[in-house]
Order: C-alpha cells, then sequence, then structure tokens
C-alpha cells in the first residue's frame, strides 16, 4: 500500500505545478454590450445539480433543519420520502432507506463533509455519535437507490451525506441553548473568525443531556445520553482553489443494557452499563481548477474511534482516506470525474465472556478507482451517464459495481430517468470475526450439562449483492407545485442471515451454534411520491407517500407511510403530521 | 491492478492543462454585476448617504465575490464599492445588490424571500433565477454570457431599470419555466 500512497502523492505534486487558472482580462473597462461578446474559456465545473440528476434525491436546507425543530440528525431525516427512521429509545436511532431497517441497519452509507461514518464493526452508523452542531450545517442530501459507483461499497440501498457549511458563511458568534424534559439540557457556541482577506475559522463546542425514558414497572430505563464535542473548520482560498481543513473532538457516554451470559452461575444476567464513545478525526482538502475549468481535488483524513463498555466489549479504531479526484470535459458533451481512493483501517477488539473477538485486531487496506461519464447525447434532451468503480481488499477480494443511467428531458420543467446498478455490502467484522455466546441454559444435573448457544462469525462470507432498477420522474406542474415520483425495483444475492447448526459437545457443555451465511435473496419493490406545494411566498404544503414490500425479511418497518408537512414560513404555525401502516421496528436480539 | 496505470493518468492529466490565459466565467459575472449596478436608479433614500455601494455575496466560497475584489476601485454612479462576502440571509437587506451563485442553490428560496419588497438588485447565475423571483439572471449561449430580466421582481422592488439594459436584455416572467 506504501506504493498507492507514493503514487498519490507524487500525483498531487504534478498537479501543483500545473499552471492554473490566471491572467486578468482587462474586463473592468468594458461596456455591457462588450461584455456580451466575450468568449468564456474557462468555466469551472459544477457538481451535476441533484435536481437535475439521474436519481431519486432528498435535500434537506439550511431552512429547514432551522423551521424542523430537530436537535439530531435522525430526527431530520424522517421528512425524507422513502428513508425508514425509528427512535428505538432516548438515546439510540434506527435509519435505513428502502428497509432493512434496525439499530444495526447495514445497508446504507454516511458521510459528513467526505468522511464516512460507517463502521466496520456491525457496518452501521452509531448514531449517538453522529451529532453535529445543526446550525452550521449547510445541508443534508439523502440518495435514494444505490450510489455505489461514486461512492463505493456499501452504499446499497442510499446514500446521506451531511454538508457543513463553508467557514466564511459563519462568521460571528453563535449561542444555541435549550432545556426540557426529555431532552434535558442542550447547548452549543460557535465561533467564526476571518483571518484574512480569503481565510476563515470557525470554532465550535457543543455539549447535550438526555433524560432516560421512564420504566412501565418504575424507575429509570437504561437510556440516557449524554455528550460533549469541540472541533473547527478553515477554509482558505489558495491560487485558484481552495484548502479545506476541519477536524472534532468528542465523547459521548449513552445507557444501555446488555444480556452476558456465563458457563459458570448465575448462567445469564442483564448488565446495565454504559457505552462511553471518544474520538477525534482531522480532514484535509484540497482543490484546484486547472486551465480550461477542470477541478482535481485530493482529501485526506484520520479518525479515531474508540468504545468502551468495560465488560462487555471495547474497540478501538484507526483510520487513514485518502482519495483523489479530477472532473474534467471531453470535447463538447461529456463530463467525466475519476478518483482513486485508499483506506486503511486497524482495529483493536477486547471482548469479554459474552462477545469474543478472533483475531483481536485485524487491518483492511482498501484500495478503489472509478470512473463516471455523463454524455450528452441530445443537449438538453438526452444524457447517458455511465460509470464504475473497482474496489479492492484482501477479505473480500475484488468488486466491480457499474451502473448506467438515462437521462429523458421531454420538455423543460419534466424529467424521466432510469437506472440499472449493482452494489455490494461488504461483510462487517462482526460477521467475520466475532462470537457472541448469547444464551447459557443451566446444566440439569444429573445427566444434563449446560448448553451455550453463540453467533459464529464466519470468514468464508462473501459481500452481499444488489441489482437494482430505478425509475423517476421530476416535473414541475406549475409554478408553485412539484412532483417527484420513484419506483424501485432490487434483487438481493447472497444476503447474509443467521443459520442453524449442528450442536456439538465443547469441553463440558454442548454447543448450539448458529452462523452467519450467505443463504437469503430475495427482492423488494415499492416507491415514494413527494408532492411540494408552496401555497403562497410564505406558506408550503409537502405531502410524501412511500410504498414498500419484498418476498423476503426486511425488517419491520411500514409498508406505507405518508406525511405531510407544512413548514410555514412566516414563524407563526407549522404543523407536521405523519403516519404508517406498522409498527417500528423493534431492536434485534 | 489499478495501481500500473496511474502514472500514465497522471502524465495525461499533465498534458490536458494548456498554458494559454484563460476568461473565466466568473470573472465575466463580476464584470457584469458592477455594470449592471451602473443602469439601475434606486428609490430615493434607498442608497447609503456614506456614497457607499455594498455588494454582498451569501456565500463566502463564491469565486465572483473574489472576482470582484479586482474591479471594486472603480466607483459606481458616483458611490465607492464595498464588498461583503459571507452576509447572513437576515442582513441581505442592508445591501444594495446581491449576488447569488452555484453556491446557494439550496439558499435561494429563503434569500429571495428575505428580499421580497426590498429595494436591493438581485443578480444570479443559477438556472431559472429570474423567473424564481430574482431581478436579473445571467446564463450562457454557447460561450457567450447573456442575461434575463424578470421585470415585475424590478418593478415590486422599487427598482428601475434603464431602457439602454433592457433593449440587450431577454425578458422573463415570475413562474415561466427556465
Amino acid at each position: 500500500m506504501r506504493l498507492a500512497i507514493r503514487l498519490l502523492a507524487g500525483l498531487a505534486a504534478a498537479l501543483a505545478l500545473l499552471p492554473a487558472a490566471a491572467a486578468e482580462a482587462p474586463l473592468a473597462e468594458l461596456s455591457i454590450e462588450e461584455l456580451l461578446n466575450i468568449e468564456v474559456t474557462s468555466v469551472s465545473k459544477k457538481p451535476q445539480r441533484l435536481s437535475e440528476s439521474a436519481s431519486a434525491v432528498f435535500v434537506i436546507t439550511q431552512e429547514d433543519i432551522r423551521r424542523s425543530g430537530a436537535t439530531s440528525v435522525p430526527e431530520l431525516l424522517r421528512m425524507v420520502p422513502g428513508a425508514n427512521v425509528s427512535r428505538i429509545n432516548a438515546n439510540s436511532w434506527a435509519v435505513s432507506i428502502r428497509g432493512f431497517n434496525n439499530q444495526f441497519a447495514n445497508k446504507l452509507l454516511v458521510l459528513q463533509d467526505g468522511r464516512a461514518l460507517y463502521t466496520p464493526l456491525f457496518a452501521g452508523v452509531i448514531w449517538e455519535v453522529q451529532n453535529p452542531m445543526l446550525e452550521d450545517v449547510e445541508r443534508i442530501e439523502v440518495i435514494r437507490g444505490p450510489g455505489a459507483a461514486v461512492w463505493g461499497a456499501n452504499a446499497v440501498n442510499g446514500v446521506i451525506n451531511i454538508i457543513t457549511k463553508h467557514s466564511g458563511d459563519t462568521q460571528g458568534g453563535l449561542a444555541v441553548a435549550g432545556a426540557g424534559t426529555e431532552e434535558r439540557a442542550f447547548g452549543a457556541y460557535r465561533q467564526g473568525i476571518a483571518l484574512g482577506e480569503d481565510r476563515y475559522l470557525r470554532l465550535y463546542a457543543k455539549a447535550a443531556e438526555t433524560d432516560a425514558s421512564p420504566r412501565l414497572g418504575g424507575g429509570a430505563g437504561a437510556d440516557d445520553g449524554r455528550g460533549l464535542r469541540a472541533g473547527f473548520r478553515s477554509d482558505q482560498a489558495i491560487e485558484a482553489g481552495s484548502l479545506t481543513v476541519l477536524g472534532d473532538v468528542y465523547r459521548v457516554g449513552a445507557g444501555d443494557t446488555f444480556s452476558v451470559t456465563s458457563l459458570a452461575p448465575p448462567y445469564g444476567a442483564v448488565l446495565r452499563e454504559d457505552k462511553a464513545f471518544a474520538g477525534a478525526h482531522l480532514l484535509g482538502r484540497w482543490q484546484r481548477t486547472l486551465a480550461g475549468g477542470d477541478t482535481v481535488s485530493l482529501q485526506g483524513y484520520l479518525d479515531h474511534t474508540r468504545m468502551e463498555s468495560p465488560q462487555i466489549l471495547e474497540e478501538t479504531r484507526n483510520t487513514l482516506d485518502l482519495e483523489l479526484q479530477h472532473r474534467l470535459r471531453l470535447g463538447t458533451s461529456q463530463d467525466m470525474i475519476w478518483g482513486l481512493g485508499y483506506r486503511h483501517s486497524r482495529d483493536s477488539i477486547t471482548g469479554g465472556e459474552t462477545y469474543q473477538f478472533n483475531p483481536t485486531s485485524a487491518r483492511t487496506d482498501l484500495i478503489s478507482a472509478f470512473l463516471q461519464d455523463e454524455i450528452g447525447l441530445v443537449p438538453e434532451r438526452w444524457r447517458l451517464i455511465l460509470g464504475a468503480r473497482a474496489e479492492h481488499d484482501e477479505r473480500t477480494g475484488f468488486q466491480l459495481q457499474p451502473n448506467a443511467r438515462l437521462l429523458w428531458t421531454p420538455e423543460t420543467g419534466h424529467s424521466l430517468w432510469a437506472a440499472v446498478s449493482r452494489a455490494v455490502r461488504t461483510p462487517s467484522r462482526t460477521e467475520r470475526d466475532a462470537r457472541v455466546n448469547f444464551l447459557v441454559l443451566p446444566p440439569v444435573p444429573p445427566s444434563l450439562p449446560a448448553t451455550q448457544f453463540s453467533m459464529l462469525g464466519n470468514r468464508d462470507l462473501q459481500a452481499e449483492k444488489l441489482l437494482a432498477l430505478d425509475l423517476g420522474y421530476r416535473g414541475q406542474l406549475g409554478p408553485r407545485l412539484g412532483l417527484e415520483l420513484a419506483a424501485f425495483r432490487y434483487r438481493y444475492e447472497d444476503v447474509i442471515r443467521r443459520t442453524h447448526g449442528t450442536p456439538v459437545v465443547e469441553g463440558a457443555h454442548v454447543l448450539v451454534p448458529f452462523v452467519w451465511q450467505n443463504i437469503d435473496k430475495g427482492e423488494t419493490w415499492g416507491g415514494e411520491a413527494a408532492l411540494d406545494w408552496r401555497l403562497s411566498d410564505t406558506a408550503r404544503a409537502a405531502l410524501a407517500y412511500s410504498y414498500l414490500d419484498a418476498d423476503f425479511f426486511i425488517g419491520d418497518q411500514p409498508k406505507h407511510s405518508a406525511s405531510l408537512r407544512s413548514p410555514s414560513t412566516s414563524r407563526r404555525a407549522r404543523s407536521w403530521i405523519s403516519g404508517s401502516s406498522a409498527p417500528a421496528p423493534s431492536r434485534r436480539a | 491492478m489499478p495501481l500500473r496505470t496511474l502514472p500514465a493518468l497522471a502524465l495525461g492529466l499533465a498534458l490536458l492543462a494548456p498554458a494559454a490565459a484563460d476568461v473565466r466565467e466568473s470573472a465575466i459575472h463580476a464584470a457584469f454585476v458592477l455594470n449592471f449596478a451602473r443602469y439601475v436608479e434606486w428609490p430615493a433614500g434607498a442608497l447609503s448617504p456614506e456614497r457607499v455601494l455594498d455588494v454582498c455575496f451569501l456565500s463566502a466560497a463564491e469565486p465572483v465575490g473574489r472576482e470582484i475584489a479586482a474591479f471594486k476601485d472603480r466607483p459606481v454612479q458616483g458611490q465607492r464599492v464595498e464588498v461583503h462576502r459571507g452576509v447572513r440571509v437576515a442582513d441581505l437587506g442592508e445591501c444594495d445588490v446581491v449576488y447569488l451563485g452555484e453556491q446557494d442553490e439550496y439558499r435561494l428560496q429563503e434569500a429571495l424571500r428575505a428580499l421580497t419588497g426590498q429595494p436591493v438588485l438581485t443578480v444570479g447565475s443559477l438556472k431559472g433565477f429570474a423567473p424564481a423571483g430574482g431581478m436579473i439572471g445571467l446564463y450562457r449561449e454557447a460561450d457567450r454570457v447573456r442575461f434575463e430580466v424578470n421585470l415585475d421582481a424590478v418593478n415590486r422592488n422599487g427598482l428601475r431599470l434603464s431602457a439602454q439594459l433592457l433593449k440587450l436584455a431577454r425578458i422573463v416572467h415570475s413562474g415561466d419555466t427556465p
């Protein structure tokens, strides 16, 4: 892997030496008539506008965030059609897109400012920890459907991108404070500083405490939470480009209960113990506009996370991630983006009698390359997007994740799109290397020994595969009425499920093994409809409906769900009604 | 292995970048913004008595905001130009000219609402900016920059644009499909 790093560094150095877009034309002297005749030779590449992309996209803007009253990211995600969001208890959430929802939902990729929030431990997101200062979030993009060709493995059912504001847009001080009976107390302070002509810095700190829920039988539940985090972001313009550096440190505590087992009396107990999370990360992104308007960016981050539940499990993980992207125009009708990536992740896990990991320390080196080409077949009417990502790591081998998308705009304001994609979800560390002794039946003297039920990891697991068909329509039905429709049919293969093994005698007890295996397959289908009606300059109504069905087990989320949101901008009235046909998912055993 | 192709890609990349001086779209937009301001009549008392013309950008990262620094030494209608970048939506009403660019896609509606009825010239480059309620929208036709004017928006906010400017513009209305 050292080779990869050296090559990336060399490439970056070569790019830095390229002549930048430069030279001031005496434009200031020109009249409007003359300006109209100037030929533009450099148009900076804009990322594809999501509102014109060939995929199902929902964007939560800063205004939506402010008007929602939400205090966490999962709470905000409730407004997204097709997203399954359930609050399990006061401190934990289950979030997924288009099914498979539970606390350890594993088919969704979540990023914040280009950093993956996904933990390889269980291939999901620990939402208790992901709590940015919402006032500094610029937007949250939610892409339903596979995004693997660009984003990589695990972007199976969707991608969530949390994007924070440029530090130049958060100048000055901002204090937030609140208190309540459940969200007991929360507060945050941010200070933005202009360091120079084009250099800005933002510092922030945030603290929150959540009360435990009352238990049915009286007393307090083990779902209280508290968190403290601080961080910074700096942005500066450098010649023909920009440099962004950001970082965070945090400490989060969350109450929880665990079932623990032992082969000696008492054999089983429910333990109440806090999970303590701590971590820090540092990210740098350098972007440069080349002559002609092409752009190059190089990003790297270091991420350190630690989870501690002394009697259950302790995990320490360090990640290094490097990514290079180059966006260029080919001819007049092609817009291409390609990139290379390298991610190194090393962990160290200490278990107890209930949770055991073998090996206790593991590393993965993931190398990836992707290419996406957007071809204008007929200007303003037909666009074809072809892309693929190749990834390799030692444990799961080589994965190819291609997609093809077609966008048709029969007339301005109306577009139809279709996409076929393949995506994979790589097995988590737990599914591969963990042994969870989840139940022990005490011995029955004189003849029956103790019986231990265990979930065993499987090192031969393959990635889960998805072949997806997505369709959509996006239209402006009137000056104030917008409609979005999306439909999908997904075929999953090699889905990892728990299987029964044959009981064996292990020492002085009987072991009833359960093993993770790639044995399931099935299809899901459904769609979402979202109507956005601007009633007046200040009032808006957003009506959404989602449907989801499957021919195999995909969790407990509702089949039908609907919501009506009226984020009035007059600040006087706001309403939000939502309903669904089935109960929230239960926590997985 | 994709690794082996890396040096070739790096070389290709280096060759892709010609050294010729560029005419950047953002620089042209900056020149347009100040030129437009020469053809606008603000209602009496709208411009600050200190003879300062406040040109504002919502996003500090907006390249047009960076470019305009090169032009701001020339006074506009006898007013000294002052550039403000990273202005909060709530403060946009204090400006005389507001430019909204690609970075502002998700704040556009909010910004335009905040400026409803205010004597502030709005210039933007997002597709459909003028039909969405902006005053002057810049767009590209082949390799030239053009502009369209939403007269309803201009009039509603008490500004007047000179006939000379309107002659060069494409006129659009609120709610037109972009």
